[in-house]
């Protein structure tokens, strides 16, 4: 069987991205849960970048989740500022994993870096750039576009509604 | 560079458009409006709903054939007409009912009606979205309306519990109706709903159990606003805790707006999938339907128990969405317009009896209603009668066509199911009855009419008996919308 | 394709070793400056004219105890600032400086930039929280908040230059400007540019998150040694990101008659540098409050009407 290059790349990052998305069920420190859900958004526009060639929904994912939700998340986390108490810290040999780990991301890298997988991350580049994805919203699915402006609007009126002072 | 961007067909989405302005004009508006006159805010909200209605109803003549727009992601026929117009509808009594309350309880935020206009929008939309995105953006935009209106009060603890637990199960069931969308994406490569069914016929996906999976998501995702089981734990909380007006409101729009979509989404989308879907329906109708009237026996609070109630009614409108027939469909939008009645007419009673410092919606506080206030008791007993579905009120005649369309389709079990299920609504809908007329009345604050509310409560009471005695009119509109469907029913 | 490789590996090691040591210098240029600025000589003891301080400083840190307290969380502790240098230094990678000047190009420079940019407010946040002291909490929370809202209309900003450019790669844009440049164009979003530029570095007059006077130093409060050296690092690094920046979006980049392209980028970067260590010789620190309330009451309609205006306009053109 053919092991086609696509295939290590995908699986090498579904496995971290599985990995990170268990870390956020499994790891009682509310901080670390949260460490471990921004490296889940970011391995995740990592898969699209370099699997779907959709750049501009990468980027746009960690500037929405890993930059703005994320700081939402931890800000509410450190307000709330928990005490060592009210969670329980489980014996996890972290050093170890977290160093495996990042070995693993680095010998990926090298072994993309220099082997002739350099050609195969490219092809589907440009095949949903900024350009293909505008057109797409803004002729066909314009309609959930202009949706999604009045979705917002509600929600922010809604959020202004609950947080004024009178009634 | 320059990419020449078609012109959709927007005729179609006028009644959406001026939705969209009337509920940003009117947030304008409510900044030069000083704080003791908002309900000049509502009073514009009402007449503008009534002009979005005259609008919609004016597209009757046209759409005997569905039309699509937007590169076939927006549909209009007959079907989304109505139930639009029953969502216009419901939005103009939850108004006049709102007025007294709000000065009640000293709620005098413009932001009310705006988001109430806007929730009504994201209806509008989720019954002619033929895109399951676009879809699922009407439903978050109701959600999200819904949210903040049933948590407006935000110092009254009931309430804000109430609107979180809402809120926090309202999120999750998004995310797995988004899960469900994705999977249909998935296994057929499209969200439209045409193309989905399609896809599905053309390969042969109907036992395909990705979109197995994904039925049971999406009748899980609507299912929380339809408030059928095992969903519905939400709602007797919320019904008790949120402000009663929109307690009304989400009793009955949300669940006719959740009912359409399912109505679309399993008819056109899915329909190949009938054999797997009517086993899930079967089991949901039977549970809900029991659960909900079981459960309604025991409570004591009015609110908690027309919950319940709302969930029953889910259940036996189910039946109609199982028949998958003309009568079936002719049913869900008939009952949907008569339930529209008896609901709000009921919570509409339930505001009339706020007294100080009571809320008005236990059943004590029914007592005697028919020495003191004869005429509020027979309107009451009207409601009751409709929602019991005992002739001649409206409620008789869309239950007796869900179950006519139930038998047609052969579930006899079920229908046999829903008429034991009847009898025993009938024992908790006439305890209220009971305390009204065979109790006598405590001496209590007076109670809190307003002209909006006796104009809403008479509208209401006079329609459940018209379309009771003439249901004609009617039900002739009712059976014009299961024209859509025509293919999937024959 | 080794030979590409090291040509890749080398430019990387060419820009960020330059990086490093611009940085350091900017340390000594603003000391300097500052002190001409105030009457005073600035640092005069190491080297002649105290050339050799910044190496004098990064050795005293270099050597320095490496404290953790007792109630901070270790791991985010150390976390927190590579974290926040690593955000600071990949930037560097898309930046051209010239034409074929840089490590690697990519189609969506812009976005890159932001994104990444905005990662590093998560460091800020964990340092201030790791440190388990409330002034370095609250610097962190000030710090993070100040950095999300004026992330919102520094993005905004440069909608009107992409607009124009019809790119978002940055070789693209400056490429773009080879007549014009586009601050002609987009005066207004310079400005706001400019503005927005000093809210997320923290720098005077908005370094609200480090007002001594209020936080003692902010979210770096507890940290000494190497890692407080980091968030320096980081600081000053992200002050040439910026520039570069400006430079590229709307100074025309690398354009320039006479002299090398990269010559051009250097000058109109530095200038950028005197701008930033000018302004904090001048200005007093905000209020909070004012501070946001530029940020959301002014900035953010100003470039939506600025975005609104470039739309009109390119569409009647």
């Amino acid at each position: 069987m053919m092991i086609n290059a696509w295939d290590v790349v995908f699986f090498f990052l579904a496995g971290l991205i599985l990995l990170s998305a268990l870390g956020v069920v499994f790891i009682r420190h509310p901080v670390y849960s949260a460490l471990s859900l921004l490296a889940n958004l970011c391995v995740t526009a990592i898969l699209y970048l370099s699997l779907m060639g959709a750049p501009f929904i990468a980027m746009v994912q960690i500037i929405v989740y890993a930059g703005a939700i994320m700081v939402f998340f931890l800000f509410v986390i450190m307000l709330m500022n928990l005490s060592k108490g009210e969670y329980q810290e489980r014996a996890v040999p972290w050093r170890l994993l977290l160093g495996l780990g990042a070995a693993a991301l680095f010998a990926f890298q090298i072994f993309i870096l220099a082997g002739e997988w350099r050609g195969v991350l490219s092809p589907g580049a440009g095949g949903f750039g900024v350009k293909a994805l505008s057109h797409f919203i803004f002729t066909r699915y314009i309609l959930a576009f202009e949706l999604v402006s009045v979705l917002i609007f509600v929600a922010a009126l809604g959020a202004v509604a609950l947080a004024k002072k009178k009634l | 560079m320059n990419v020449t961007v078609p012109m959709p067909n927007l005729s179609l989405v006028v009644p959406e458009i001026l939705m969209v302005i009337l509920a940003c004009g009117l947030l304008l508006v409510d900044l030069f409006i000083p704080k003791d006159r908002k309900r000049v805010v509502g009073y514009i909200a009402l007449a503008g709903v009534v002009v979005v209605g005259v609008v919609t109803a004016a597209f009757w003549g046209k759409m005997a054939q569905p039309a699509t727009t937007f590169s076939g992601t927006f549909v209009l026929d007959r079907f989304a007409l109505f139930f639009k117009e029953v969502f216009l509808f419901t939005t103009g009594i939850t108004i006049l009912i709102s007025l007294k309350y709000l000065e009640i309880e000293k709620v005098s935020l413009g932001e009310y009606y705006a988001l109430m206009l806007f929730c009504t929008l994201g209806m509008m939309i989720m019954v002619s979205g033929a895109d399951l995105i676009v879809i699922y953006l009407g439903i978050e935009t109701m959600a999200l309306s819904v949210y903040v209106l049933a948590g407006f009060m935000k110092f009254d603890h009931k309430c804000t519990e109430a609107a979180l637990k809402y809120f926090l199960l309202g999120v999750f069931i998004s995310g797995i109706l988004l899960y469900g969308i994705t999977l249909i994406y998935a296994a057929t490569g499209s969200t439209q709903l045409a193309q989905v069914a399609a896809v599905i016929k053309e390969k042969g996906l109907a036992k395909n159990p990705l979109l197995v999976l994904a039925m049971f998501m999406l009748a899980a995702g609507l299912g929380l606003e339809i408030a059928m089981a095992p969903f519905h734990f939400w709602a007797p909380d919320v019904y008790e805790g949120a402000p009663t007006p929109i307690t009304a409101f989400i009793s009955v729009a949300p669940k006719a707006a959740a009912f359409a979509a399912l109505v679309r989404i399993f008819y056109h989308g899915i329909q190949l999938l009938e054999p797997q879907w009517q086993i899930l329906l079967w089991i949901i109708c039977a549970v809900t339907m029991t659960i909900g009237n079981v459960t309604a026996l025991m409570q004591q609070n009015v609110k908690r128990m027309l919950a319940y109630s709302s969930v029953a009614h889910a259940g036996y409108i189910l039946l109609g969405v199982l028949a998958a027939n003309q009568v079936g469909v002719q049913g869900i939008a008939f009952y949907f317009f008569a339930y529209a009645f008896m609901n709000m007419g009921a919570f509409g009673l339930v505001i009339y009896l706020r007294r100080e410092n009571i809320v008005g919606d236990d059943i004590d506080d029914f007592k005697g209603l028919a020495q003191t206030h004869p005429l509020l008791a027979v309107i009451m007993v009207v409601f009751l009668l409709s929602l019991a579905g005992i002739p001649p009120t409206a409620g008789f005649v869309g239950k007796f066509l869900l179950f006519a369309a139930a038998i047609k389709a052969g579930f006899y079990w079920l229908v046999a199911l829903a008429a034991l299920n009847s009898v025993v609504a009938l024992f908790y809908y006439f305890r209220i009855a009971k305390a009204m007329y065979m109790q006598s009345p405590e001496p209590l604050p007076q109670l809190s009419p307003g002209r909006g509310l006796v104009l809403a409560l008479v509208v209401v009471g006079v329609f459940t008996l018209f379309f009771g005695i003439y249901p004609q009119p009617l039900m002739s509109l009712a059976k014009d919308t299961a024209h859509t469907f025509m293919m999937f029913l024959s | 394709m080794t030979q590409e490789l090291v040509l890749v590996v080398i430019k990387m090691i060419v820009v960020f070793a330059v990086a490093l040591l611009v940085v350091a210098y900017l340390t000594y240029f603003e000391r300097k400056i500052i002190g001409h600025m105030q009457l005073r000589l600035g640092p005069m003891r190491v080297g002649p004219h105290g050339l050799l301080q910044p190496i004098a400083d990064g050795l005293k840190l270099f050597v320095k105890e490496d404290i953790v307290p007792h109630d901070s969380d270790r791991w985010t502790f150390y976390f927190a600032p590579i974290l926040n240098l690593v955000c600071a230094l990949v930037l560097l990678a898309v930046i051209p400086f010239s034409y074929n000047f840089m490590v690697t190009r990519l189609n969506i420079g812009v976005l890159y930039i932001l994104s990444l940019a905005s990662v590093g407010t998560i460091a800020l946040l964990l340092a201030g929280w790791s440190s388990g002291s409330k002034y370095p909490i609250l610097g962190g929370l000030r710090s993070a908040a100040q950095i999300f809202s004026y992330e919102i209309f520094l993005g905004f900003s440069i909608m009107g230059v992409l607009m124009i450019s019809g790119s978002l790669d940055l070789v693209k844009i400056v490429e773009a400007q080879s007549k014009v440049w586009n601050i002609v164009y987009q005066p207004v979003a310079f400005v706001v540019y400019i503005i927005a530029a000093l809210g997320e570095l923290n720098r005077t007059p908005f370094d609200l998150p480090e007002a001594e006077t209020e936080l003692v130093a902010g979210f770096h409060t507890e940290y000494s040694g190497f890692k407080f050296a980091y968030f320096f690092l980081a600081e000053y690094a992200n002050m040439i990101i910026v520039s570069c920046m400006a430079v590229i979006l709307f100074l025309g980049g690398w354009k320039g008659p006479v002299l090398p392209g990269i010559v051009w980028f250097l000058i109109k970067m530095c200038a950028f540098f005197y701008f930033f260590i000018w302004v904090r010789a001048t200005f007093p620190r905000y209020r909070y409050d004012q501070f946001m309330r530029i940020g959301w009451k002014i900035m953010l309609p100003v470039t939506l009407a600025n975005i609104l205006v470039t739309g009109i306009v390119m569409m009647l053109v």
